[in-house]
């Protein structure tokens, strides 16, 4: 009987639809036609109509694909299933799709590297649209809107567990993915000069208000933005036209006022690359091989005012019955990219022992100045209230911390114990008074960890000290491959707000207490009787805050700072760094900074000024409430 | 006599007419214009109908950046920006009378 129910309700059970892919294996150098075969698509109806992508995720230059077999296969808009390809998309059944994938072969260049290749694959929905180049979804609304109503209504919609939002058009290829599938003429897409005449921004989507063009209508077109406007468009006709369309005589943007009535299209995915789609019920799998040997490094961090590619790191060894590093290779330090990417192919040896990884030396001016926005009022205040929690001493049950990776910053004096010495540290660093690390060094600043989820509240003191700016990689015969993923985390930054999360593969913050509210703070400056004077009032709404703090640039050529007096009943600091000065407030009772707070600071200008407009100017801000939650403050 | 300063007059005329002849100078407001570009220490020009308290204020998106109250005079002002110590490339710069009526906004782009 049982198995009778069970036969019954097969039909109604979901197969387990599925990608598998091959092992990695490591491509010969120049050739073409190598095996690549392995994707296999699993679980899917036999009758069912698959969407399925093949894609070069990452792949040295010269690097191609493509399918010997392709029979019943159908190309998606924009491609053709013949000829070499750096992405594919087609529709077909699995069985179909499967024998293609057996086909697959790639071809290489001189140039080595990861070959990194992703397949796809989902149910084929009608009346929607795939982009292979970006991975997104489209689905065009003939019916048509006006523009406000267009962006209003696609942020309403969702598909595949995605929010829609107006179409964004950022690239040519995109521009003509949209022509070729929406029938009609006029289509809306998400971009306005509504805000400022002549000043077009995209108005959805990931790229929400990146400036595209900045004056009607012939010129200003920003350098690395697409624009296709039609000649003599936008011209902002009697400034009333305010939103672009697409496919407008022929295959141009022009601008229209809101009361036109145009079909428009819904986009659906946030990320650039295809391989990163999180769609649901959408199947995805990929396998990294290698051009010849290759050996790739990825930091993830947050640097804050500092690019990644102000770092660079270099590959070192230390001999056997040694403990001298040496450089590996004579090459100078290789700068990591945009991304935190660094290929160390060239700078490695397999035949040298005991590698690590090792960060660029850095400036203690720069790390100075850095330290000023990683370790701030919401880290220390959040330290003090997981110590008052969890008792001193050691006692790491406090209910403040959520994660061992908030002790090992918290750690300042890395001896292995979180307690009132560390926090008194961090005060002190936020006063001015001392210096959170007396050799400020990116050895005794940074951390570097692979795994930041091993690391808990009872275990965090085993990884302290171990990988500070090295880390130690392991080069095994007959691996071509090597890719490291290391979390960049920072002493003193308590909150996490510096600290990325390497185990998802991503940039994103760790921050424990998100910031979730904000307050408002206003700044004047005014030239009176030969000085200038800056005030910054505080207005903290509805917040219980207890911290504050502020970045004032100054330019220290025309102005010298003489001093800050502030109506706090707090801990008042205002520290003086030569650029700029640190100041604010933490308060140390169960007080709190409330709208008569202000800060006046007071400069002597070194020759005559007519006027002072940006001679100083806030870069930086942070405020914590009473929960340790920081927060975000609004200069009005 | 008469005639000699009418003499004078003449050389002087005669002789300098060239050298004195000044080209007018065109004075852009900075407020008609959609963007400006801007280096350091370059001008902010703009008319006011009236003497009185002004603030001239850089903002990067919403974010108040620097403001400075100044008097202002009736007629043709023209004010410097300092740069140094901005760090953002694309600024809106706003000018507000006493009662924070909004006077003139324009994008300021840092060169």
């Amino acid at each position: 009987m049982k198995k009778l129910v069970l036969l019954l309700l097969l039909p109604f059970i979901g197969f387990g639809q599925s990608v598998s892919a091959p092992d990695s294996k490591s491509f010969l150098l120049s050739t073409s036609g190598q095996d690549a075969s392995g994707f296999v698509l699993n679980g899917f109806a036999p009758s069912a109509t698959i969407l399925a992508s093949i894609s070069l995720v990452e792949f040295p230059t010269g690097t191609t694909f493509y399918l010997s077999s392709y029979t019943n296969l159908t190309p998606a808009s924009g491609f053709g299933m013949v000829g070499n390809k750096t992405r594919l998309v087609f529709t077909g059944t699995m069985s179909s799709i499967n024998t293609a994938l057996a086909s697959l072969k790639v071809n290489t260049g001189s140039a080595t590297g990861n070959v990194k290749l992703s397949v796809a694959a989902t149910i084929n929905p009608t009346g929607f649209y795939y982009n292979g180049v970006n991975g997104h979804f489209y689905k065009p609304v003939t019916t048509g809107a006006f523009y406000k109503d267009a962006r209003a209504a696609s942020l309403l919609t969702t598909f595949k567990g995605q929010t829609g939002y107006l179409v964004t058009i950022t690239s040519a290829s995109e521009d003509a993915f949209i022509q070729a599938n929406v029938p009609q003429t006029n289509i809306w897409f998400a971009c306005t000069d509504e805000v400022i005449d002549g000043r077009w921004v995209i108005d959805a989507g990931p790229e929400k208000g990146t400036v595209i063009k900045t004056s009607n209508p012939n010129s200003g077109n920003v350098v690395g933005q697409y624009n296709n406007w039609a000649g003599g468009e936008p011209n902002g006709y009697n400034h009333g036209e305010d939103y672009a369309v697409t496919k407008w005589n022929g295959n141009q943007w022009n601008d229209l006022s809101n009361n036109w009535y145009n079909p428009y299209v819904i986009e659906y995915g946030t990320w650039t690359n295809p391989d990163d789609a999180t769609f649901t019920e959408f199947y995805t799998n990929s396998t990294s091989h290698t051009a010849g040997d290759v050996f790739n490094v990825k930091f993830n961090f947050n640097f804050g005012i500092l690019d990644e590619t102000q770092f660079s790191t270099k590959m070192f060894y230390t001999p056997q019955g040694s403990t001298t590093l040496l450089p590996v290779t004579a090459k100078a330090y290789t700068p990591l990219n945009a991304l935190g990417k660094v290929d160390m192919t060239s700078d490695s040896d397999s035949t040298k022992p005991n590698m690590v990884l090792a960060f660029a030396p850095f400036t203690s001016t720069n790390l100075i100045s850095l330290y000023d926005q990683i370790v701030t009022v919401s880290d220390v205040y959040l330290a003090f209230k997981e110590l008052a929690n969890g008792g001193i001493m050691g006692n790491q049950s406090g209910n403040e911390f959520t994660s061992g990776m908030q002790y090992i910053n918290a750690d300042v004096d890395s001896n292995g114990i979180f307690d009132e010495a560390d926090c008194f540290r961090l005060l002190q660093h936020l006063t001015g008074d001392r210096v959170l690390i007396e050799s400020p060094t990116l050895s005794n600043t940074m951390e570097l960890i692979e795994n930041p989820s091993l690391i808990t509240k009872t275990n965090w003191y085993t990884f302290t000290n171990s990988t500070r700016s090295t880390y130690p990689v392991t080069v095994q015969s007959g691996v071509f491959s090597y890719n490291y993923t290391l979390s960049v985390s920072w002493k003193g930054d308590v909150n996490l707000s510096h600290t990325a999360n390497a185990s998802t593969g991503k940039l994103t913050a760790l921050s424990s207490k998100t910031t979730t509210s904000g307050i408002q703070a206003s700044l004047l400056t005014e030239q009176i009787d030969g000085k200038v004077y800056v005030t910054v009032k505080l207005d903290p709404l509805k917040e219980s805050v207890v911290g504050t703090q502020f970045r004032l640039n100054y330019d220290n050529t025309l102005l010298q700072f003489e001093k800050i007096e502030s109506t706090a009943k707090a801990n008042n600091f205002g520290t003086n760094r030569g650029e700029y000065i640190n100041f604010g407030s933490l308060v140390s009772d169960d007080t709190v900074l409330d709208n008569t707070v202000e800060y006046k600071l007071t400069f002597k200008p070194i020759q005559n000024l007519s006027n002072i407009l940006g001679l100083t100017s806030i870069s930086y801000t942070d405020a914590v409430n009473k929960e340790g939650v920081q927060l975000k403050i609004t200069m009005m | 006599m008469k005639k000699m300063y009418f003499i004078f007059l003449l050389m002087i005329v005669a002789c300098t007419s060239d050298e004195l002849q000044i080209e007018p100078v065109v004075v852009k407001d900075t407020f008609e214009a959609v963007e400006n570009t801007v280096s350091d220490k370059g001008a902010i020009t703009f008319t006011l109908e009236k003497e009185g308290i002004y603030t001239l204020t850089l903002l990067d998106g919403n974010q108040v950046v620097s403001r400075e109250k100044f008097v202002g005079k009736q007629g043709r002002n023209s004010l410097t920006l300092y740069t140094r110590t901005l760090q953002t490339k694309y600024l809106y710069l706003v000018l507000q009378d006493s009662n924070n009526n909004q006077i003139g906004k324009t994008t300021i782009i840092i060169k």
